[in-house]
């Protein structure tokens, strides 16, 4: 009887490790997969300067570096590939649209959805974007117009030639990147958020702090273990502490192959003194430092976290 | 079937089979082994005629795999045909086994993507040896991150085997091939990566722009000076200090290249052996050297341990470094660059522990998405946004002035400035902030206009001999303490208020 009770003990363990595991790889699996965008409708937005295509519907921010704009056949067509993107076919079911005003900027916008099979197994699915105008524009993803609801590109005037290195017909990147070279001209209102005593009078205050995960560290999974710490153990001392909720909203890995050695958050201005009750509560030694401009956006993070070599 | 699956042999190989699956999942992020039609296409043609292993390359095709794996498939010269996969020619690049005709090397500047560049030489190295200035663009993670500098150039070198750098690689396992000698002593080590990027970026400036200035030399540091503590927001009970770094010339560098950053050091407590985390707050100064031995300061208000240190990761990088406590750190420092060759960091201290917690409005809940200032994301002024930068303004006009008088007046004008933006404000945010700072201003007026009314009456006894007072001065003393008396908070106050109202009649 006695015996017969270890045994079924032995193999209900066995079982539970089994099927944790199995649960593990599942959830894992669909960790990797299960963000993105969603296009819905699309609206092209008049300005004298720059005219701007906005997409509605539901989007990653935190994907949008991912996002890449090709010049197309002419200067007047761009591509642009959105990864992990599908098109929600009961709101948008044209494919081709050509019936835009007829003084505005806009010719015809294709709109290509792939989904395909990886290497690995997994799916792969994009939507290519192809934008011709009237006249020569310029391409680039708005950031400031751009946040979970909306995904927003300005066709611009180009300011300087597209400097294409090697023979095009051999070239696949051709980017414009143009460097900043002039002062950066500071505008009343920059002015006001940049001094810190201004900024006060200027920014709203939070009561919920949206914190992205991100992994970059040789080790896998650890953005998710530093969440689950966040989460689970520590939330409620970082909430009484900050005086806000604390909102786990992104958990992924850095493609670009980072490795920091220390972990790294990234703040928002106004948020210095929650970043810190946030170094001061997570383990090991962090740096802290507020979002680079070139980043900043209105973006649904306040707080990136980058998990560095040193979180054990 | 449970019986079965549970049985040990099979337990451990099905245990064995998650483990090998995880470890396959690994390598997830790994560089790709095929590409899109177009992109092998274009590839193939790139590659026709270079050389594999000093073999010529006779003529490469393009093959599939499924639907949308393409690979290439090269004929070598000695007769045999090769299956070329994209990530083992990216690897054939990076080691030099392959080679394209006409003085090109093939990029893979992304290790996720197939996306390609060529970078024809010639092109960059006539471009570079033309070059007078450099524009250097920070990288991600760096501190500067998306910032440049302007630097001048001293000569540029292809890498020999007598540089330190030469045959290594950088993190994606490119080789380092040219160097870039500047002339504020710095070196720059290009890949053919980097090199065709910096191309593309116009990163090479024959002539430089006028109203640009290029770096051509360090600044130096000469001292370091403390700056007082003063009142900086008398409404919020704001205090400022500051350090001075001064410098042995005049920095021609706008101040947000100056950043900051707070680094958590865990340093072993001296007395009893413990772990101790310490908070170090850091102001970044590129460009910039330690040439003598520079003198801080043991403590400065609420920064301990000032001091100024080469940054040994970064060439011509200081850092002037000092620990602070976390809990007195409510605001980040501001840098603002003087004319007197110096970079002042202003440092503030408040008592006040409201400034950084969420007032309980229900316009601060962030239910939808919000933006997280007042200002609309849009460039375009909003009519609130006038008035309400014009209140802004306004307040700090009069913060600025030692006339307590001349204050009043201006307190006034930006409460008339605040209510505009409030009927000008479109949504909740707006109106909210627009009257929490009326109201801060509300709260703080009657104790400025009781000292105003004290200091005037006092002026007025001893300056008139007769005693009595100017009566348009008493009109106007007397409005500011009516205005006083509505929002006095204390009955001290108003007992006060009225004492000098019957004064001044």
């Amino acid at each position: 009887m006695h015996l017969s009770h270890c045994k079924l003990m032995m193999r209900f363990s066995r079982f539970l490790v089994l099927s944790l595991s199995f649960l593990f790889l599942s959830v894992g699996l669909s960790l990797s997969v299960n963000s993105g965008h969603m296009l819905d409708r699309f609206e092209l937005i008049a300005d004298k300067n720059s005219p701007f295509l906005s997409f509605k519907g539901y989007f990653d921010p935190a994907q949008f570096p991912h996002i890449k704009i090709t010049r197309g056949n002419s200067q007047t067509e761009s591509t642009v590939i959105l990864p992990n993107t599908f098109i929600n076919n009961i709101l948008l079911t044209e494919r081709e649209i050509t019936s835009f005003k007829v003084d505005g900027i806009l010719e015809k916008l294709t709109l290509k959805e792939k989904i395909t099979k990886t290497e690995n197994g997994g799916i792969d699915f994009y939507v290519t974007l192809t934008i011709s105008s009237k006249e020569k524009h310029l391409l680039v993803l708005d950031p400031e117009k751009s946040d979970s609801r909306h995904l927003t590109f300005a066709l611009q005037k180009p300011k300087k030639k597209v400097i294409i290195t090697g023979s095009a017909e051999g070239t696949q990147i051709a980017l414009t990147l143009e460097a900043k070279l002039e002062p950066s001209v500071i505008s009343k209102r920059e002015a006001i958020l940049l001094h810190p005593v201004t900024a006060l009078m200027s920014y709203r205050q939070f009561d919920q702090l949206n914190v992205a995960v991100l992994n970059a560290s040789p080790k896998l999974g650890a953005a998710q273990r530093l969440a689950v710490m966040l989460d689970r153990r520590q939330k409620k001392i970082l909430e009484k502490r900050m005086g806000m909720k604390l909102k786990i909203v992104n958990i992924s890995s850095v493609r670009e192959q980072t490795i920091l050695a220390k972990t790294k958050i990234y703040f928002h201005a106004n948020l210095l003194k929650a970043a810190l009750i946030l170094a001061e509560v997570l383990p090991g030694e962090q740096v802290l430092e507020p979002v680079p401009l070139s980043r900043n956006s209105k973006l649904a993070t306040d707080i990136e976290i980058y998990v560095g070599k040193n979180f054990e | 079937m449970w019986e079965r699956i549970l049985n040990k042999k099979i337990y451990f190989i099905s245990l064995t089979f998650f483990l090998f699956l995880v470890g396959i999942s690994l390598p997830a992020f790994a560089f790709p082994e095929y590409t899109s039609r177009q992109k092998a296409l274009k590839l193939a043609a790139v590659l026709d005629h270079g050389y594999f292993k000093s073999i010529k390359i006779s003529s490469v095709f393009v093959k599939n795999r499924g639907q949308d794996d393409y690979y290439l498939q090269a004929i070598l010269d000695d007769g045999s045909s090769r299956k070329w996969l994209i990530n083992r020619i990216r690897e054939w690049t990076q080691t030099d086994e392959l080679i394209l005709s006409k003085n090109r090397a093939l990029v893979f500047p992304s290790a996720e993507s197939t996306d390609f560049g060529v970078l024809e030489k010639n092109d960059f190295y006539r471009t570079v040896l033309n070059a007078t200035a450099f524009v250097k663009t920070f990288s991600k993670h760096d501190i500067l991150e998306g910032k440049s500098l302007v630097l001048g150039v001293l000569r540029f070198r292809i890498l020999q085997a007598e540089d330190s750098k030469f045959l290594s690689t950088n993190k994606l396992g490119e080789r380092y091939r040219y160097v870039l000698e500047l002339e504020n002593g710095s070196l720059e080590y290009f890949t053919y990566s980097d090199a065709f990027a910096l191309l593309q970026r116009s990163a090479f400036l024959e002539e430089v722009p006028e109203n640009v200035s290029v770096l051509r030399k360090t600044f130096k540091v000469i001292e370091l000076k403390k700056i007082p503590l003063q009142i900086e927001d008398e409404l919020r009970e704001i205090w400022r200090f500051g350090i001075e770094v001064v410098f042995d010339g005049p920095i021609k560098t706008s101040p947000d290249r100056f950043p900051y950053q707070v680094v958590e050091l865990k340093l072993k407590d001296p007395e009893t052996g413990r772990q101790k985390t310490q908070f170090f707050l850091q102001i970044i100064f590129p460009n910039s050297e330690k040439i003598g031995e520079i003198s801080g300061f043991k403590n400065h208000e609420y920064l301990r341990y000032v001091e100024l240190d080469t940054d040994v990761e970064h060439q011509k990088r200081i850092i002037l470094r000092a620990m602070v406590n976390p809990d007195a750190l409510n605001l980040p420092p501001f840098i603002e660059v003087t004319d007197r060759n110096s970079i002042i960091v202003n440092y503030y201290s408040s008592t006040d522990q409201s400034l950084t917690q969420p007032p309980d409005l229900l316009a601060s809940r962030s239910v939808s998405e919000m933006p997280r200032s007042v200002f609309t994301p849009d460039q375009q002024e909003t009519e609130f946004e006038k008035n309400y930068l014009e209140a802004v303004g306004l307040i700090r006009e009069a913060q600025a002035l030692l006339n307590t008088e001349l204050r009043i007046e201006i307190y006034f004008k930006a409460l008339k400035a605040l209510k505009q933006a409030a009927l000008s404000a479109e949504f909740d945010i707006q109106i909210a902030q627009a009257l929490n700072q009326r109201d801060l201003l509300l709260s703080k007026m009657p104790k400025l206009i009781i000292r105003n009314v004290q200091m005037s009456i006092l002026a007025l006894y001893i300056e008139s001999n007769n005693g009595k007072a100017d009566p348009e001065i008493s009109k106007k003393l007397l409005k500011q303490l009516i205005h006083a008396e509505r929002y006095a908070t204390t009955q001290k106050q108003k007992q006060k208020i009225s004492s000098l109202k019957s004064i001044l009649r």
